[in-house]
């Protein structure tokens, strides 16, 4: 009974302590392959698995020899998240291991798959008007698309296609009633030539 | 059989006191300090907001009042505030958000300049910064420069260029932003349709807002 007891007893201190340095922190699942790749979050060593962090901005990197390093920028708030990291081979080595294993490229795959579909969470987080794209609107004219930014890597860029000075106005309008201001936008206006900035006027 | 009733019973008290502990830990670990410092401002005031409803301010007896800087102000961390202060002859008046947030924070209120203020600084600064935007552009010519607005402490300055021009495939009104340095004028941006925060992050967001939000100006546009 007394030895049933305290173990009992233990062990709810053990959870007691562990949840209270735990408060505040969010559930973080590492995935690496291949398995031996070191692991830093923010330059500091860290292995795969299960950590808890607070929230913030981390880099998570891994690097073997024979692959190419492997970045990844996340965000973390206040739900669990998991990262898969998956360095690139670069090496004869690094390419012969994953064509003898097949089951391993199927891993390699799969967290491909749920980084693109984070990557895509997060533009749309980042640019939510993506969500409503592309529209064409016949009564501006304007039509509006997106794609990837010639400027921010990871980023995206507004497309906005109208011949007339009325329709790009009328479309920078669409975007503010779909609740964004387009400062927060990188936007390019296909069929705008600056009269104040061609070449030879260009300050 | 007493003995081992005896640490049962101190099992149970442990485990009441780390029950008490825990709770006391999260409780005194509820609420974030706010410290306020600020200049050239009054009647400063901290309002929680219901926490579903941010824009709809709770009951006026939970309102807490600054009275000197560099004051100290305990929230709670899981609600979300709203800071309010006029400012004094001259000073733009406003509102901070608070959101709810788990870290200390340290706040300065610097208020800007009040509208009436940077009007009238414009009106004596008006001509010299025209001249600038004039010289710098050779097509400035197809433009009509507008007033524009100061913005800050008024060493920003924003204006919309308005095509007077025959070329209605490019008459858009464009935005154009300078920074006085050293008592001179300099252009900051491109003249454009908008200018985005990240074609210029040295640029203050709230500056680039206000050049985007100026009103569109009344004419060749809307003749297309």
């Amino acid at each position: 009974m007394s030895v049933a007891g305290i173990i009992f007893g233990v062990f709810v201190l053990y959870n007691i302590v562990l949840s209270l340095t735990r408060v505040g922190e969010v559930k973080v699942i590492i995935s690496v392959i291949p398995k031996d790749a070191q692991i830093s979050i923010n330059n500091k060593p860290a292995k795969p698995g299960t950590i808890y962090l607070s929230q913030g901005d981390y880099l998570f990197e891994a690097k073997k020899q024979g692959w190419k390093d492997d970045k990844l920028e996340v965000q973390i708030d206040k739900t669990s998240k998991s990262v898969g990291l998956i360095p690139e081979p670069d090496s004869d080595e690094a390419r012969s291991l994953l064509n003898d294993d097949p089951e391993l490229q199927l891993k390699r795959e799969s967290l491909g798959g749920e980084r693109a579909a984070q990557r895509g969470d997060q533009t749309r987080q980042e640019t939510p008007i993506i969500g409503f794209l592309p529209t064409v609107e016949i009564t501006g004219p304007f039509r509006i698309d997106y794609g990837p930014s010639q400027k921010r890597a990871g980023g995206s860029t507004i497309l906005v296609s109208s011949i007339a000075p009325k329709g790009r106005w009328a479309a920078l309008e669409w975007i503010r009633e779909h609740g964004q201001d387009p400062t927060d936008l990188e936007i390019k206006f296909e069929d705008f030539i600056n009269p104040l900035l061609e070449s030879d006027n260009e300050n | 059989m007493k003995i081992r009733l005896k640490v049962l019973l101190a099992l149970i008290v442990l485990i009441v006191l780390i029950a008490v502990l825990i709770m006391f830990v999260r409780q005194s670990g509820s609420m974030r300090l706010l410290t306020v410092n600020y200049k050239n401002a009054t009647d400063i005031i901290i309002k929680p907001l219901a926490t579903d409803h941010p824009h709809e301010h709770k009951e006026e007896q939970e309102a807490v009042r600054v009275y000197e800087s560099g004051q100290e102000v305990s929230l709670d961390k899981n609600k979300y505030y709203i800071l309010s202060y006029k400012g004094f002859e001259g000073f733009e008046g406003g509102e901070i958000d608070l959101p709810n947030m788990d870290e200390d924070q340290k706040i300065n209120i610097d208020p800007y300049f009040s509208k009436s203020r940077l009007e009238a600084e414009l009106n004596t600064e008006v001509d010299s910064i025209h001249k600038t935007i004039i010289a710098a552009y050779k097509n400035i010519g197809l433009y009509e420069i507008q007033k524009g607005e100061l913005y800050r402490f008024g060493e920003w300055y924003g204006t919309t260029l308005k095509y007077i021009g025959s070329d209605y495939f490019n008459a858009d009104t464009l935005r154009l932003l300078m920074y006085k340095k050293n008592g001179v004028w300099q252009i900051e941006t491109h003249p454009d349709i908008y200018l985005s925060k990240f074609s210029y992050p040295a640029i203050p967001e709230d500056v680039l807002r206000k050049i985007n939000a100026a009103p569109q100006p009344e004419g060749i546009i809307w003749k297309l």
